[in-house]
């Protein structure tokens, strides 16, 4: 075979304006693209009943993490928007002590706020909707019933009442040193969480940690509400983190990034440490020992108390009197 | 300007061709360089994704901020209110990824086609820039800092632990310290920004260089019928280059580049990868760290540096599997290296958890071992069989080279617990 060089010059020149042609085309095609980002939709939705946004939002929350969610959520501090579909939808509950101007949207909802797509934006977050929501609420508040995180509350009872506080360690307060600190347990995702209580040696071979099935298949609710309680031990935002503020430059007390000066205890601002302090009366050796467990049943035959490390009495006195 | 005479009139564009674009190829050049399976432009795509990455690169270091704390955030600002700069990010992701597959399958190329023979200056410039691209493209895994990259990271720097004695050093001197940390970053992002990409641009002039004092492309014949460069070797190379990048520019347009979430530096994901350039040998260390994760590689590296050396100079370079006298030998002895290391991979896939020999024996008698036993015998046989040592080398080496891209496959297969899943199959919940 030979080359006719005339012929093939005249393929090359369609060739190359082909090439460059499509070339051009991508380039139209990410222009495009880039110039119509998801929040514009929106925006141009509510034009004219709320004052023209042109472009993202930004806050900067109290955590100084940059928040774009109110990008898309144009409408949450606004009256009037109650029947709107989501995004456009006003907050359902009051913002008042919250305003996301100062607090950001993700210290309560997580997600990923500097996104401005809704898939990387919301993720996978549990904290996003629904009964895990309330884990945010861990982050600083004690739980307490009718504040709209009975779910939270009712966790913390079952923690209690379950025992968990017996092996499990808090930031190294408590606990037995066989069962793992749950410091950063709420990273785990609530599928997780559910399948360890409910099956401990499915995921984790070998684990002393007896199922608590009977206890919580029973009732799926107590089971949420339990992972819930979990899901607020350590959050990123949790109180136990110090940060600078932004103001000042100075550490201060973590309380004070959320709340200004002068707004104290009555926010419910808390310790998470002190919950458990209030609640360590409940905590009983009982929770965990009884005739039918395998675990020594009376204090003197307990290798733990003998040896003085880690159990109950070790925290609470031998007759539950109080914190060392 | 009077000096210059008749070239003033020249346009802008005829001056370049003459100053520059002459230079990368002789006036004439055979028929045979301009057809497509010669080469499968596969050095031209390698180029073309090269200097799309030079350029989107510059452009991210306007942005990127290569600190532990902002890493991810400033990432994430790029993607999300910076105009086109999620296009520009992916489009440096992808082209990554096609650059490290494209010099891979150039190598092979230039490998199973002889090229290499009496080129033995080009041929190790080429493996020095084999290495230069899979350090850019792990250098800038590290980057984007979310829990992906940190693990993989983490993982392929393990893999530095297989070297006897030197490991350890290896590893501090890569990461800085005995952690991943800040110290981590920054030496991968002067690495990824700066050191790497001079020593591949001098580099890749050096190869383009010796391509054309080598002659142009390898070839057999040597009264080969020409034609002239220009246009039609030249304009041929204009149009694939913008046909690679409009093909990886569309990809960039409709594909995001990935962003995970926040790196957890207590607990990886499981199953915790490396990237996939590397996780060929991170499943051969699966089977034996110090085989698998030293010696392999080693002798990999060894024999294909070593591969001009030691070739008899008999055959022509440029023609597919050691030429026509060798063609089936080597052919037959590649099929029987692909059954051969399948066989090897299913019996240890079937034999896993059923015993098996202990402690050193352990390290001997494994898929890796049995692997280069395999590339041994074939590459002799073939060898002595065709009285080629080119044959044998063909054979040899394209054994382990098979049985590279087998494991990065099983690699790719894997799932929680190093299991081995169907991509189609859903993965158990694990801790």
């Amino acid at each position: 075979m030979s080359l006719e060089p005339a012929r093939d010059a005249r393929r090359l020149k369609v060739g190359l304006l082909i090439a460059s042609a499509l070339c051009a085309g991508v380039l139209v095609l990410a222009v495009a693209r880039a110039s119509q980002p998801e929040y514009l939709r929106f925006q141009k939705q509510l034009a004219g009943r709320i004052p023209d946004p042109q472009g993202p939002i930004e806050v900067t929350g109290c955590d100084g993490e940059v928040d774009r969610c109110m990008s898309c959520h144009l409408a949450v501090e606004r009256a009037g928007f109650e029947k709107e579909p989501l995004p456009l939808r006003t907050h359902s509950i009051s913002l008042a002590a919250h305003p996301p101007k100062r607090f950001g949207c993700a210290i309560c909802h997580g997600g990923e706020p500097r996104a401005l797509d809704a898939k990387t934006a919301h993720g996978a977050d549990p904290r996003m909707k629904g009964p895990h929501l309330e884990a945010s609420c861990g982050a600083c508040h004690v739980p307490q019933a009718g504040k709209g995180m009975d779910h939270l509350e009712q966790g913390a009872r079952l923690f209690i009442e379950l025992g968990c506080g017996t092996c499990h360690p808090l930031s190294g307060r408590g606990g037995w040193d066989f069962g793992s600190d749950l410091r950063a347990i709420g990273r785990k995702s609530p599928a997780y969480l559910e399948k360890v209580l409910l099956d401990p040696t499915s995921v984790l071979p070998g684990a002393t940690m007896p199922s608590f099935q009977g206890t919580l298949a029973q009732d799926e609710q107590m089971l949420t509400d339990l992972v819930v309680f979990l899901g607020s031990l350590a959050l990123p935002r949790s109180a136990d983190c110090q940060m600078r503020t932004r103001s000042g430059g100075l550490v201060e007390q973590p309380c004070t990034r959320c709340h200004r000066q002068g707004v104290k205890e009555q926010d419910g601002a808390w310790h998470r440490c002190g919950y458990l302090k209030d609640r360590a009366g409940e905590l009983r050796c009982g929770n965990c020992h009884s005739s039918e467990s395998p675990i020594p049943a009376t204090e003197s035959d307990c290798p733990n108390v003998r040896s003085r490390r880690a159990s109950c009495a070790v925290c609470h006195g031998r007759a539950g009197e109080g914190v060392r | 300007m009077s000096e210059l005479g008749g070239q003033a009139e020249e346009s802008p564009a005829l001056r370049l061709r003459r100053s520059f674009v002459y230079h990368l190829h002789p006036l004439k050049v055979t028929e045979r360089a301009l057809r497509f399976t010669t080469t499968f432009g596969l050095g031209l795509a390698t180029l073309v994704l090269f200097l799309a990455l030079l350029v989107t690169g510059v452009l991210l270091t306007a942005y990127y901020v290569p600190s532990v704390e902002q890493a991810r955030a400033s990432v994430l600002d790029l993607q999300h209110v910076v105009r086109f700069g999620a296009f520009v990010r992916a489009l440096h992701r992808w082209a990554a990824h096609g650059m490290v597959a494209a010099i891979f399958l150039h190598l092979l190329r230039v490998f199973f086609t002889g090229a290499w023979a009496r080129r033995n200056l080009n041929w190790l410039i080429g493996l020095l820039l084999l290495a230069l691209t899979l350090g850019l493209a792990f250098t800038g895994y590290l980057l984007p800092w979310d829990q992906l990259s940190y693990w993989a990271v983490r993982v392929a720097t393990g893999l530095f632990d297989q070297i006897p004695l030197l490991g350890s050093v290896l590893r501090r001197l890569a990461v800085g310290g005995s952690e991943i940390g800040q110290a981590a970053l920054i030496r991968f992002y002067a690495l990824h920004v700066a050191l790497l990409p001079l020593a591949s641009v001098a580099l890749v002039a050096l190869h383009l260089w010796r391509l054309r004092k080598d002659g142009g492309l390898a070839r057999p014949d040597e009264d080969a019928p020409t034609v002239n460069a220009w246009p039609h070797l030249i304009q041929r190379e204009a149009i694939w280059m913008l046909l690679v990048l409009a093909a990886f520019g569309l990809l960039a347009a409709l594909v995001d580049a990935p962003l995970g979430p926040a790196p957890d530096f207590h607990s990886p994901s499981n199953p915790e990868k490396a990237p996939w350039y590397f996780l060929g040998l991170q499943e051969l260390v699966s089977y034996s760290g110090p085989m698998g994760g030293f010696v392999f590689p080693l002798v990999l590296l060894a024999m294909l540096l070593t591969a001009p050396r030691l070739d008899d100079r008999q055959a022509p370079g440029g023609v597919w599997l050691a030429g026509s006298g060798a063609r089936f030998r080597v052919g037959g002895a590649l099929a029987i290296a692909i059954l051969g290391l399948a066989g090897i991979e299913l019996t240890h896939i079937m034999m896993r958890g059923q015993g098996g020999f202990g402690g050193v024996l352990a390290e001997i008698f494994n898929p890796v071992g049995a692997m280069l036993l395999l590339a041994g015998v074939l590459g002799v046989g073939t060898g002595v069989l065709s009285r080629s040592r080119r044959a044998g080398l063909s054979a040899g080496i394209g054994t382990l080279l098979i049985g590279l891209v087998l494991a990065t496959t099983l690699g790719a297969c894997r799932g929680p617990g190093w299991g081995l899943y169907w991509p189609w199959e859903v993965w158990p919940v694990v801790p």
